[in-house]
């Protein structure tokens, strides 16, 4: 097993699969949580795409100063707000359908509990998708991504005090979006 | 605490980080304090914990298939396009706010682009930028030097700016020298190198040093070369050109401006090709191997060819072009170095192998030559092959393979491999039905006469490359490389039906302008012909071949019979039987006079980045940004 670091340096030297690895590792990652931040999975997989290329191309300006994944983020975010700005969010109310549509289903599931679970995720969904982009990246970050107050910090290029302050918005407003849900199925 | 305004936010953000585990000291505990004495403090904690185990029960999103491929193939492209863009601020870094920089951002590199438009101006360039790279073809075996030494030499600025950590996937140094140096045109401009050299003194411009370098790099690739010939692996050291320390020695190839080595190398194997003696009728003629290869063997004034002749009683090879970039060129040399040549065309030889042998088994001939393209990826090929068929005029026609993959809009190769099975049912074809493994898919056929395929349904199944079809013009407007449409369609063809193999026929003044002006690294094996020819001729039942393929009979074709090294001389009892045997080798049936008069020339592919080409052409990438600084400027 290699680690980030062995990786990058043979991915410098040349060694296309050990990028490919870089690839392999963090594909999944990256692409769940900007498929949260965008809100559609095709402008993850382009935000995702268009992050690992411009990574690769740009790998010998890493500096390792943070970890691979972490610049690796900030490179899909830029992206993501890079099209956004072009291009204005297509938010429909699709949106939670079609992040839904493709998920895995629990065949162990009642159908019914299946039905009750797949409301509440396409609930989640569009109420994340009616958040402004700052709230949303910040509450992907912390509670999809789990990243600390100073990773969030080092990738979004906020002082840890606006990190804390501006979670804690993105959290009420998700309440409020959510307050129906989370009041019909309290934890 | 209360519970109102202004200090009941900033308590709830207290609950919040409190939540995260963010709060240290005193704010830790008045916070833990408060939730032990007030129920709506508790409450709100309730309700944030419920919120984040709603977002973390969202299912995970996972990533399709092949992503990883189509991320190095995308990666591929932006460098090929637009290699200014990679190292392009755009506005991103200047809108955002910076706060703490976590490191320096190295500098853009400052290398005028090179665009597309410029790639007349480029390509001639690079001729003469053979003074750097060109050199390879002899310098293989030079003495190694350290490749941070090698960049610097080259760009000792390139090395300040960049650190140590030049990537091994990018190629500044080529347009870096592109754009420096202003070379020769045309082979016609190295044809006055040579002539220079040969006596009229140096050309303008040309640098003494290079021809005092010239013999003494000789002299070592012959002696090299020679003690390489007693060496268990001088076959694939042969075919590939390369000793097994030879990649560290390509470093030191480019510090070596040898322009005349190429030149050389071009201009002889443009007038061995333009002899007027045709290579069918010339195998018809000759009843020995020796007289074979011989005849097959260009003159090639290089001293790899001597030795190899030598050694190898006429198998003699070795023309290397090269004019790529310096680290695809290395890529690709260092992705086959030690490969056998001709390992895809024998059996066994894995990677799809068999099915090349089997699509070899519906040319329409034996080949007169073979030789091998190595590139870093499709795109290179495919782009390079198309461009210089036009140039020669040469019509391009794919097999009934492409054009369904094509027209049933297949993008994936294992998709394409899937359906290819099912193509026995899915096209009224004899031939497809007899052959599920579809080998069509392998091999492209570039013709002067362009003939219709007779052997399938060409209504439905074969089309010239060259006639766009009305519902794809639209499309192959959207993209001055989609433009190109021979070139998708070989990258198609490459990329989506797996083809190996491109057969051309054309005169051999054709053939010798194309391997000139390509920027790809070729590599001649005339000895390998005979390979062809054996194939060909010992089984002219074609179904035969493919019944011997099929269960794997290594004995029946010989196809490293041309290929030079320790067993050349045990292969060479096999492959005069097999001669023997094939009285009608030549001229094949279906091969009429107008054809026969043509050099068939199989090129094989062999890409380093496996499936580049066609999907690469999909979806442009945004071009670069500095957004991959580690600095915090969102």
């Amino acid at each position: 097993m290699f680690d980030d670091a062995q990786l990058i340096d043979e991915a410098l030297a040349g060694d296309a699969g050990a990028f490919g690895q870089l690839v392999e590792n963090y594909q999944d990652r990256l692409f769940n949580t900007m498929v949260h931040v965008t809100g559609c999975r095709e402008e993850a997989e382009d935000v995702v795409q268009d992050a690992f290329v411009q990574a690769f191309l740009k790998l010998d300006t890493f500096q390792r100063a943070s970890a691979f994944y972490t610049w690796l983020y900030r490179i899909a975010f830029n992206i993501s707000v890079s099209r956004r700005r072009r291009r204005r969010p297509e938010l429909s109310v699709d949106v939670s359908r079609e992040l839904t549509g493709k998920e895995p289903v629990d065949r162990g599931e009642a159908p019914e509990d299946r039905l009750l679970r797949d409301e509440q995720i396409s609930q989640v969904h569009s109420a994340l998708a009616g958040l402004n982009e700052e709230h949303r990246s910040i509450l992907v970050l912390r509670e999809i991504e789990g990243y600390c107050y100073e990773s969030i910090s080092e990738i979004l290029g906020l002082p840890i005090g606006t990190v804390r302050s501006r979670l804690h918005r993105a959290r009420m407003q998700l309440r409020e979006e959510l307050k129906e849900t989370l009041q019909e199925n309290p934890e | 605490m209360n519970d109102n305004g202004q200090e009941n936010e900033f308590s709830d953000e207290l609950i919040s980080a409190y939540l995260d585990g963010e709060l240290h000291g005193d704010e830790l505990d008045r916070v833990s304090e408060w939730l032990q004495s007030s129920t709506e403090a508790q409450q709100t904690l309730a309700e944030l914990e419920a919120l984040r185990s709603s977002l973390q029960s969202l299912p995970r999103n996972q990533m399709d298939g092949d992503f990883g491929s189509r991320v190095q193939r995308l990666a591929e492209k932006t460098m090929l396009q637009s290699p200014a863009n990679v190292n392009q601020k755009n506005n991103i870094g200047q809108e955002s706010s910076t706060d703490q920089p976590m490191d320096p951002v190295i500098s853009p590199r400052k290398d005028p682009p090179v665009t597309r438009g410029d790639r007349g101006w480029y390509r001639g360039a690079a001729w003469g930028v053979a003074a750097i790279a060109a050199a390879l073809a002899m310098a293989l075996f030079l003495p190694e030097r350290e490749p941070t030494e090698n960049v610097a030499m080259q760009n000792p600025a390139a090395v300040k700016d960049r650190g140590d950590a030049e990537p091994g996937y990018q190629s500044e140094e080529f347009r870096t020298a592109a754009v420096e140096l202003d070379g020769q045109k045309s082979l016609a401009k190295e044809s006055d190198v040579l002539a220079g050299e040969s006596g009229a003194g140096p050309p303008p411009g040309e640098n003494n040093e290079l021809r005092s370098f010239s013999a003494g790099a000789r002299d070592e690739v012959e002696h090299d070369f020679t003690e390489g010939l007693g060496d268990a692996n001088a076959n694939a050291r042969f075919a590939g050109g390369r000793s097994e320390s030879s990649g560290e020695r390509l470093d030191a190839a480019k510090q070596r401006p040898e322009p005349l080595v190429r030149a050389r190398e071009r201009a002889a194997l443009a007038g061995n090709l333009a002899a007027p003696s045709s290579p069918a009728e010339t195998v018809a003629s000759h009843g020995s191997v020796d007289d074979l290869a011989a005849a097959t063997s260009p003159s090639v004034d290089v001293p790899m060819a001597e030795s190899a002749e030598s050694k190898v009683g006429g198998g003699g090879f070795a023309v290397k072009l090269y004019s790529s970039t310096d680290q695809r060129q290395e890529m690709a040399d260092e992705a086959f170095a030690d490969a056998d040549p001709l390992a895809s065309l024998q059996p066994a030889g894995g990677n799809g192998a068999e099915e090349n042998l089997l699509a070899m088994s519906n040319l329409p001939g034996p080949p007169d030559f073979v030789v091998m393209l190595d590139a870093v990826s499709g795109v290179d090929v495919a782009s390079e092959l198309a461009r210089n068929l036009q140039a020669q005029n040469i019509s391009l026609r794919e097999s009934p393979g492409q054009t369904y993959f094509r027209r049933q809009g297949i993008q994936d190769r294992d998709e394409a491999a899937n359906r290819g099975r099912e193509l026995g049912e899915l096209v009224p074809s004899d031939k497809l039905k007899g052959d599920p493994g579809f080998p069509e898919n392998r091999a492209v056929i570039l013709d002067q006469t362009n003939p219709p395929s007779d052997d399938v349904d060409s209504d439905d199944t074969a089309e010239a490359l060259t006639e766009e079809p009305a519902e794809e013009a639209e499309e192959a407007q959207s993209s001055e490389l989609k433009q190109d449409l021979p070139a998708r369609r070989l990258l198609d063809a490459i990329a989506v039906g797996g083809t190996e193999l491109i057969y051309v026929e054309a005169s051999r003044s054709q053939i010798g302008a194309m391997l000139a002006e390509m920027d790809v690294q070729a590599k001649l094996y005339p000895g390998a012909a005979l390979a062809g020819s054996a194939m060909f001729g010992a089984n002219n039942n074609r179904e035969q071949l493919r019944k011997t393929m099929r269960e794997g009979d290594a004995e029946t074709v010989h196809p490293d019979a041309g290929s030079p090294g320790d067993d050349y001389e045990q292969e060479e009892d096999s492959v005069e039987s097999e001669l023997g045997r094939a009285p009608d080798i030549a001229p094949v049936p279906g091969i009429d006079d107008k054809r026969a008069a043509l050099v068939r020339v199989l090129f094989v592919l062999r890409t380093a980045i496996p499936q580049a080409g066609a999907a690469a052409l999909e979806g442009a990438a945004q071009p670069a940004a500095d957004i991959t600084s580690e600095s915090s400027d969102q």
